[in-house]
C-alpha cells in the first residue's frame, strides 16, 4: 500500500496547509472518504507525521496511545484534535451555499 | 504630421506590450489523480501552445497529448474523459499585467493572482489561482502556480468521464477532486 510517494513531490501540494485544506473539503464535498483519509495521512506526515502532530493538538493520553499504535482515524472523536494539530477544523455549513 | 504622430504612437504602444509566446518543451500543465483511495500519480500534457498579446494570455492544451505514463490510460482519458474527438482542447485565458510584469529584472519574481476562465469538455468555468511570475531573462518569463487549483471533475461534466475510467479499471474509487498546477515559460517575440 503506497501512503505517500518519497521524493517525487507529488502530494508537495498538501504541505501547505491551506491548500491542504482546501483538497480535503473538496473530497468530503465529493464523499470522498478514502481519498479524504488518504490526503489526511499524507497531510499529517507533511506536517512531521502523527505524534507531532498530537503533540501539538488537546488530546489525552489513552487517545495519544491508541492513534499512534496505528488504530486508523475513524472516529469523529480522533479526527478533530487530530485536524487541530495540523492547524484545521471542520465546519459545518448548508450545501446551499 | 499626425500620421508620423500616430505611427510612432503605435510603435510606441507595441513596444510596451510585446508579445509573448508559449515555449512548449519548457512548459508543463500537470495534474494528480488519486486512485483506491491510496494512490496518487501525476499526469501532464505534452502539447502546449499560448500567447500573450494586448493584454490578454491564451493558453492552449492539446488534450490529446495527455501523458499517464501508461498507454491505455492515455487513450481511456482521451475517449472516455476528455473525448477528444468532440473536445481536442482546453482553452485557458486571463488578462495579464504585461506592463507590470515586463517591469521585472532577470532574476525577479513576483506573487500574483489571477482568475483563469477555462474552457474544457464545452464547460467554461473561472479558476482563481495565486501564480508566481518570474524574469527569467530579457526575453523569457516563467509563470508557474504557487499552489494548485483543487478542480472538481463535476465543475466541467467529467463525473461521468471519472466514473467510466474507474469501471474500466476495475477499481473501487478515482477521486473526482483533481490538484492541477502549471509551470508555463514564455518568449518574446
Amino acid at each position: 500500500m503506497v501512503t505517500r510517494a518519497p521524493g517525487t513531490g507529488i502530494l508537495d501540494f498538501l504541505n501547505e496547509i491551506d491548500t491542504a485544506a482546501e483538497y480535503l473539503t473538496e473530497t468530503l464535498d465529493n464523499r470522498e472518504v478514502p481519498a479524504f483519509a488518504f490526503a489526511l495521512r499524507n497531510t499529517i506526515e507533511a506536517h512531521g507525521g502523527l505524534r507531532a502532530v498530537l503533540n501539538r493538538a488537546e488530546v489525552d493520553d489513552e487517545t495519544r496511545d491508541r492513534l499512534l499504535s496505528g488504530e486508523p482515524i475513524l472516529a469523529l472523536a480522533d479526527l478533530v484534535p487530530v485536524l487541530q494539530g495540523l492547524g484545521l477544523k471542520i465546519t459545518i455549513k448548508p450545501t446551499t451555499e | 504630421m499626425i500620421r508620423i504622430i500616430a505611427i510612432i504612437a503605435l510603435l510606441a504602444g507595441s513596444l510596451a506590450h510585446a508579445d509573448w509566446t508559449l515555449v512548449n518543451d519548457q512548459s508543463r500543465v500537470n495534474f494528480v489523480t488519486t486512485k483506491a483511495g491510496n494512490f496518487a500519480e501525476a499526469h501532464y500534457f505534452r502539447e502546449l501552445s499560448g500567447k500573450v498579446r494586448e493584454g490578454i494570455a491564451h493558453v492552449t492544451i492539446a488534450l490529446v497529448s495527455v501523458d499517464t505514463a501508461i498507454d491505455i490510460r492515455n487513450e481511456r482519458m482521451r475517449e472516455f474523459l476528455f473525448r477528444t474527438d468532440l473536445f481536442p482542447t482546453a482553452e485557458v485565458t486571463t488578462p495579464v499585467d504585461v506592463t507590470g510584469y515586463e517591469k521585472l529584472k532577470p532574476g525577479e519574481q513576483m506573487d500574483t493572482r489571477a482568475v483563469l476562465t477555462v474552457s474544457l469538455n464545452g464547460q467554461t468555468q473561472n479558476i482563481p489561482m495565486e501564480l508566481v511570475v518570474s524574469r527569467l531573462a530579457d526575453n523569457r518569463m516563467l509563470v508557474a502556480s504557487r499552489k494548485p487549483a483543487i478542480v472538481n471533475a463535476s465543475q466541467f461534466q467529467l463525473a461521468s468521464g471519472v466514473e467510466k475510467l474507474r469501471e474500466l479499471a476495475g477499481l473501487p474509487s478515482i477521486s473526482q477532486s483533481v490538484p492541477v498546477t502549471f509551470l508555463l515559460t514564455f518568449a518574446r517575440d
